[in-house]
């Protein structure tokens, strides 16, 4: 092929790739949703929680919209924008808007660090922004809030990284992995009273920060506690390998701290190395009930929708029993709304709807006043509950950990099809303790 | 002849390796570790990926660094395949969009609607096993031919630098496609029907039916493919191929048809592997796959990327010692700890060091090649005066102003990326583009660099400058010590190296709490002059400055300075007799020695000054992001930005601001996205498919083109004779 031909290719390629990109065709993943014809649920009583929560008093969304900035790594967890929209349409549809305007979601993705750059940049620079709400950041999340510090309020739906808990300049209604951690590790202490403890957990700056966090606590009645890091993407091979490394056969509890793939891993090798979680408990974070476990246990002909024994952690509740008055159900039926009901299983998809939704509380609260002073001053002045998390909220109550104002993490339990609470709801575990070191 | 001292060396290597397997095996602990079935698994997987490389370099002379993400792919097709009965498609061209473009521009209502193309083919619902397979391998087929067809052949004779760059490309490009339909989380794989994961226990080890299937299977393959190289007319003619290319054309042999037949060969077993290891491990996602090149490069180097038999012992024994180390960090107090827990990344370290290792006892490891036809490395013109006098303070002028005066935040910002792109490129340019050194960790250098900024000016409160210049030094001293192979190996062997270089970096230094500071990070007091957060505003001689948004153009202009500086200090180098001895020994180093120059102190040189501009990109990251974060220096962000600068031109000062126009977040993507709409998750497609068309079409990159354009165009308008070659 000749130089010419090459180039003639080459600008062909490029410049037809980059107007089917202009031109918009709907083939991304994010994009293929197909409304689900069983999205029926009683939208008039989500309606009525959500204007409750809200306070919104309004008919009807009409007029100049209300703008919230949502960053959050699209690319990488395109379920996280379906979520946001989904919580911003039924808001706009059904539940009166911000005092009668609707709201809008503008879009950033933290794809790349340098992104996280360049979309505190767009959200701080722009006036029409009236707070920032981060999803889930993968990438850029320091970058991000240093851009915004000082020029918009910045609220976190679903903290992921270490940036997200130690960073004041952000505010979280949950205290995600870290707070998931603190509460399993009460649990494990104080209900199974473990002796002999693995931690499988990703080997991060968050596995490693989350995992020193929790090791005091597992240990404070003398258990022996052995962490098992594992890279975050790791194989089956790689988990079994690790779990075959601290002997997991012989310790009485295993902490599965990992990403959705790695609980496939994890169940995969206990399978292997003979581990059976009615024996030896399991406790697992939220990840280990998605959907592509579910899939995976079907893939396998097994008759349990999740792995069987394993305890899992909430934020008060549980998507497979949920729960009307905390508006659980109502996160869950307005993701049905959107033809995507299934996401109620997805991590930090309802702490996103949520999130939105408690976001529009603060701005009906503030009026016609949505200044940074106001909206901070309510954000961080909020005491809860929050929409689907349990519990009341405290804002910079934590010296380490300065976003986090949530202080309750639940625990369920899957055995033999039945799914029985073991902490819920106003049961849930205090974790305000462990957040504050001088106090835990 | 052997030199003595390597004798020694080898034997000692082969003695120790002996030895540390023989206590293995004795120790009643670590016995069942070594043995286990998720060590020999993972050497299944390294082992997939390492044959198929062996099967690419004996048929074309290529180190396919992308075979990782063709089993990834391949895995990707099957298990969707099996899950819905869909054959995805890549994103193609659609000659029916611009007329849909051009239509929307004028209809607001967007309802003109031409047909897109499909984005799968249905096969009518969830496949069977075998059906699914049969067709995955025929995608295998087709992916190896259109590899050789589009990319590998027209770069026949092309340099080494082409060839790796090509399949970095392709590497990109396979993943772009896959994040495009898929997005990164992973996809489950339904499991083989025919095996369960039910224990075997073989006496000396026990494992599952699918890991002791996949183990046998790679066995199997290695001997077919050892019996179809040594005892076919095809094996033999692709061997003579490889020995003297000539030879074989005057035989009436096709190195063409024999390089296109074994890529389709590798694209198979490698695909196939893939396929099984994805179905083991339940799932498949975009990442893990791709990344196991470097032990899987690591294992075919062993093998002399001839012997299939040591390949696959290699891969197993790089996929067994992993639950090892893991177990010695649990169990054993004197391994070493970072803070309370065992340093991470110690896994990686070891293909390194069995690299480093084989590369000092053989030299240069790559069996060579006859080939029919050699490519020149791209020109590389010498910074003309008046480009440094004139030209450049011009346009470094112009673009000061445009940033205090015109440029509105969201392009300051991306100048600022293009500025530190620039440096990090023109780090690129000195070791690969004027020694013709293959350095693939650009930053792993930057990473030492930020990181140790962050080190002193926060930890021990050193004021700016100060760290800058001290951690770009360190950098620099860094750069001697990874120099030190380079004086014994060159091209793709020493890309293998570098690469390792950087993987060990990302995982065994920046992971490490004791550098990243874990929760605490690796802060960086920015000076409050130059921290982009500031909003800056106000008039001078009657000219607003500033648009009073963030980000502070102060901070642009700081990083156009720094880059500035140092494009002046490589357009001297260039000019310099330093300059024209490392063009000489770019060209030919024996003719180089021949004429009196020091090879050696002329390569390490390079190195050091290469490292030590990395350093000055990551400080400068460091200093304007206000710490130094692992995620902006892994081994994925040094490939692409090797690729960035590859696809601006390689060779050329010019080329380093190309390349730092196209990197992330840079002016180009920015243009791209504000300004024409392109989705941002284009951009991995496009660099993806740019980088394969320029290896194989332009490999003197972007800035070389626009330079002739321009020097063709000047003399038409003033209708004077072209005058060739010349000064950049």
């Amino acid at each position: 092929m000749t130089t010419k031909r090459l180039h003639r290719l080459a600008f062909i390629a490029v410049a037809s790739l980059a107007l089917a990109a202009c031109s918009g065709s709907s083939d991304s993943a994010s994009s293929d949703s197909t409304k689900s014809t069983d999205a029926t649920s009683d939208t008039s009583a989500t309606s009525t929680w959500v204007r409750t929560y809200t306070g919104s008093t309004a008919d009807s969304a009409s007029g100049e919209p209300i703008r919230i900035g949502f960053a959050t790594s699209s690319d990488l967890l395109p379920d996280g924008v379906t979520a946001a929209d989904a919580a911003a349409s039924f808001i706009n549809s059904n539940a009166g808007g911000v005092n009668g305007r609707p709201i809008e979601i503008v879009h950033c993705n933290l794809s790349t660090p340098e992104a996280g750059t360049t979309c505190g940049t767009q959200f701080a620079n722009d006036p029409t922004i009236s707070i920032a709400v981060v999803g889930q950041a993968l990438f850029g999340a320091a970058d991000f809030y240093k851009a915004v510090d000082g020029k918009k309020p910045v609220f976190t739906a679903s903290p992921t990284g270490a940036d997200d808990f130690v960073s004041d300049v952000t505010t979280s209604y949950t205290g995600g992995a870290l707070g998931a951690s603190f509460g399993i590790a009460h649990f494990i202490v104080n209900d199974l009273a473990a002796k002999n403890i693995a931690v499988l957990i990703t080997d991060d700056v968050a596995g490693r920060g989350g995992f020193a966090a929790i090791q005091p606590i597992l240990g404070m009645k003398g258990a022996k506690v052995t962490p098992v890091f594992v890279p975050p993407t790791a194989t089956a091979p790689q988990v079994e390998s690790a779990l075959q490394a601290v002997n997991v056969t012989s310790v009485d509890t295993l902490i599965v701290g990992v990403f959705e793939q790695g609980c496939i891993a994890a169940y995969d090798a206990l399978k292997d190395l003979g581990v059976d979680a009615t024996k030896t408990n399991v406790v697992a974070v939220k990840p280990c009930i998605g959907p592509k476990v579910q899939q995976h246990m079907k893939d396998l002909g097994e008759t349990s929708v999740v792995p069987n024994g394993w305890y899992f952690n909430g934020f008060g509740y549980n998507p497979f029993t949920g729960d009307a008055s905390s508006g659980f159900d109502a996160v869950k039926a307005i993701l049905e709304s959107s033809g995507k009901g299934e996401l109620i299983y997805t991590v930090s998809t309802d702490e996103i709807v949520s999130g939105i939704v408690t976001m529009v509380k603060h701005l009906v609260a503030a009026g016609s006043d949505l200044s940074l002073a106001t909206l901070e001053t309510s954000i961080k002045g909020f005491t809860g509950p929050a929409m689907a998390i349990a519990g009341p909220q405290k804002c910079g109550a934590s010296p380490i950990f300065k976003s986090i104002c949530a202080s309750r993490v639940s625990i369920d339990r899957y055995l033999d099809g039945t799914w029985s609470t073991v902490h819920g709801g106003a049961d849930s575990i205090d974790v305000s303790p462990y957040l504050s070191p001088a106090k835990g | 002849m052997i030199p003595p001292l390597l004798r020694v060396t080898r034997r000692i290597a082969i003695a120790s390796l002996a030895t540390v397997i023989v206590v293995l095996l004795a120790s009643p602990t670590y016995r069942p570790v070594f043995l286990g079935g998720p060590g020999l698994a993972q050497g299944a997987l390294i082992a997939a990926i390492a044959l198929g490389i062996v099967v690419t370099y004996r048929g074309s002379g290529v180190v396919n660094l992308s075979n990782g993400a063709i089993g990834m792919y391949a895995a990707y097709v099957y298990a969707e395949l099996r899950s819905k009965g869909n054959l995805f498609l890549p994103p193609l061209p659609n000659p029916l969009a611009p007329v849909e473009g051009i239509v929307h521009r004028f209809s607001p209502s967007r309802s003109f609607d031409l047909p897109d193309i499909p984005t799968s083919v249905s096969f009518g619902g969830p496949m069977t096993f075998w059906p699914a397979l049969a067709i995955t391998l025929l995608v295998c087929v087709l992916l190896g031919l259109a590899l050789h067809r589009l990319v590998f052949r027209p770069l026949r004779g092309a340099p080494p630098l082409g060839t790796v760059v090509a399949s970095v490309g392709v590497l990109v490009l396979l993943q772009a496609v896959v994040l495009r339909r898929f997005s990164v989380s992973p996809h489950t794989v339904k499991s083989i029907p025919f095996v369960n994961k039910t224990r075997v226990n073989l006496g000396f080890t026990a494992l599952t039916q699918e890991q002791a299937f996949v183990v046998l299977l790679v066995c199997a393959l290695s001997v077919a493919l050892w019996l179809l190289y040594q005892r076919t007319s095809f094996g033999m003619a692709t061997r003579a191929a490889a020995e003297n290319e000539r030879a074989a054309v005057t035989l009436g042999l096709s190195p063409d048809i024999l390089a296109a037949a074994n890529l389709v060969i590798s694209a198979v077993v490698t695909g196939l592997l893939g396929v099984f290891v994805a179905s083991i491990n339940s799932n498949v996602d975009p990442l893990v796959l791709p990344a196991l090149v470097v032990p899987a490069v690591c294992a075919a180097l062993v093998g002399g990327f001839e012997s299939f038999a040591v390949t696959v012992g290699a891969s197993f024994l790089l996929g067994m010692h992993v639950p090892v180390i893991q177990t010695l960090g649990i169990r054993e107090p004197w391994f070493p700890h970072a803070g309370m827990f065992p340093v991470p990344g110690v896994e990686t370290v070891i293909p390194l060091f069995v690299i480093g290792l084989v590369l000092f006892l053989r030299g240069e490891a790559l069996p060579g090649r006859g080939t029919t036809d050699t490519s020149p490395l791209p020109e590389s013109p010498t910074p003309g005066r008046t480009s440094i006098l004139v030209a450049a303070p011009a346009a470094i002028a112009v673009t000061a102003v445009a940033t205090i005066v015109f440029l509105s935040p969201d392009y300051r910002a991306a100048l600022s990326n293009s500025m530190i792109g620039v440096v990090a490129c023109l780090s690129v340019v000195v070791i690969t583009g004027y020694v013709g050194q293959l350095s693939l960790a650009p930053m792993a250098f930057a990473g030492i660099g930020a990181f140790l900024v962050s080190a002193l000016s926060h930890g021990l409160g050193w004021p700016f400058p100060i760290p800058l210049l001290v951690a770009t030094t360190c950098a620099g001293i860094v750069g001697l010590f990874v120099a030190l192979p380079s004086l014994r190996i060159r091209g793709t062997s020493l890309a293998i190296v570098t690469l390792a270089f950087g993987v060990s970096c990302e995982r065994f230094v920046f992971s490490n709490s004791d550098v990243n500071g874990g929760l605490d990070g690796a802060p960086v007091p920015t000076p409050r002059l130059i921290d982009q957060s500031r909003a800056v505003s106000g008039r001078f001689l009657g000219v607003s400055l500033g648009d009073g948004h963030q980000p502070n153009p102060l901070t642009t202009l700081f990083c156009l300075a720094l880059a500035s500086l140092v494009a002046l200090l490589v357009a001297n180098i260039r000019r310099s007799n330093t300059g024209r001895q490392m063009l000489a020994v770019r060209s030919n180093e024996r003719a180089a020695a021949a004429a009196g120059i020091n090879v050696a102190g002329t390569k390490a040189l390079a190195f050091v000054i290469s490292a030590t501009i990395a350093g000055v990109a990551g400080s400068l990251i460091a200093y304007r992001s206000g710490g130094a974060n692992q995620e902006r220096f892994t081994y994925m962000e040094g490939l692409l930005l090797f690729a960035f600068a590859y696809l601006g031109g390689i060779s050329r000062i010019s080329g380093a601001v190309a390349g730092g126009a196209l990197v992330s977040g840079g002016i180009v993507l920015t243009f791209a996205q504000r300004t024409l709409g392109v989705p941002e998750e284009f951009g991995l497609l496009l660099g993806g498919v740019g980088l394969v068309l320029a290896a194989a079409g332009n490999p003197e990159g972007i800035a070389a083109s626009l330079s002739r354009q321009l020097a063709s165009f000047g003399p038409r308008i003033l209708g004077r004779p072209r005058v060739r070659g010349g000064s950049e």
